[in-house]
């Protein structure tokens, strides 16, 4: 009971844009959670291109487990919360998470670039080192860098709007 | 984004202005609660412009309103 009105408590100090940084992470952990374990085991077939038409469905799915989740979360944000414009804070913060985001995402990418390339400038040597070749696993390697960037955009802005109250 | 070295009498205004609440000056300044109470508390240090607009608030000069140290 102390931790549920001592979460409440904590939840009624947040501005209405924090509560929504809240939900965006939950939903990407969601989502990660959700389609990254169902789609690697899936590419882990041998003959994965069978699994197409699971992945299709896999996609579609995680849309709609995404937009569900984001309204049922939104909804009673915006009805407790009165929506209110951006401050000078608000954009510095999220000016900081887009900088830090965008340096985990430029490493990611270029590591998983970079390894690819590998391949064609040292034929054969790809399989001898354990690097990824498959066209469909490094589309979800980006992917997932690309998800993994958007959740560390909203953890850095939380951990200012935490620090800085 | 820790203390900040910037002192501020906000509190002590407030105070003085019919005990105005945080979410009043907020509004008046157009900023959320939030942030007015992070630089009331010098853990957030404000932009020129809106330290302005909470001086003009008061009706005092800036150096009323935050002191550097």
């Amino acid at each position: 009971m102390k931790v549920l009105s001592a979460l409440m408590k904590a939840l009624s100090n947040m501005s209405a844009r924090e509560l929504n940084l809240w939900a965006e992470l939950l939903i990407n952990i969601l989502v990660a959670l959700y389609y990254f374990p169902i789609a690697f085991r899936l590419m882990q077939k041998d003959e994965w291109i069978l699994a197409t038409g699971a992945m299709i469905g896999l996609a579609i799915s995680t849309i709609i487990l995404a937009i569900v989740v984001g309204i049922a979360i939104s909804i009673p944000i915006c009805i407790w919360k009165k929506p209110v414009k951006k401050d000078e804070r608000d954009y510095q913060f999220s000016a900081r998470g887009s900088m830090i985001a965008y340096a985990a995402l430029f490493f990611f990418v270029m590591l998983i670039i970079g390894q690819a390339m590998f391949e064609g400038l040292c034929p054969g040597i790809a399989s001898k080192l354990g690097l990824i070749t498959n066209p469909l696993i490094i589309a979800h390697l980006l992917l997932l860098s690309l998800m993994f960037s958007s959740t560390i955009k909203s953890v850095v802005q939380l951990f200012f709007y935490r620090r800085g109250y | 984004m820790g203390k900040t070295s910037i002192r501020n009498n906000i509190r002590r205004l407030r105070f003085e202005a019919k005990e105005m609440t945080q979410a009043e000056l907020a509004e008046k300044v157009g900023v959320t609660r939030q942030t007015l109470n992070a630089i009331e508390a010098a853990k957030y240090s404000p932009t020129l412009e809106l330290a302005f607009k909470i001086a003009k608030v008061f009706g005092v000069p800036l150096d009323a309103v935050f002191q550097y140290e």
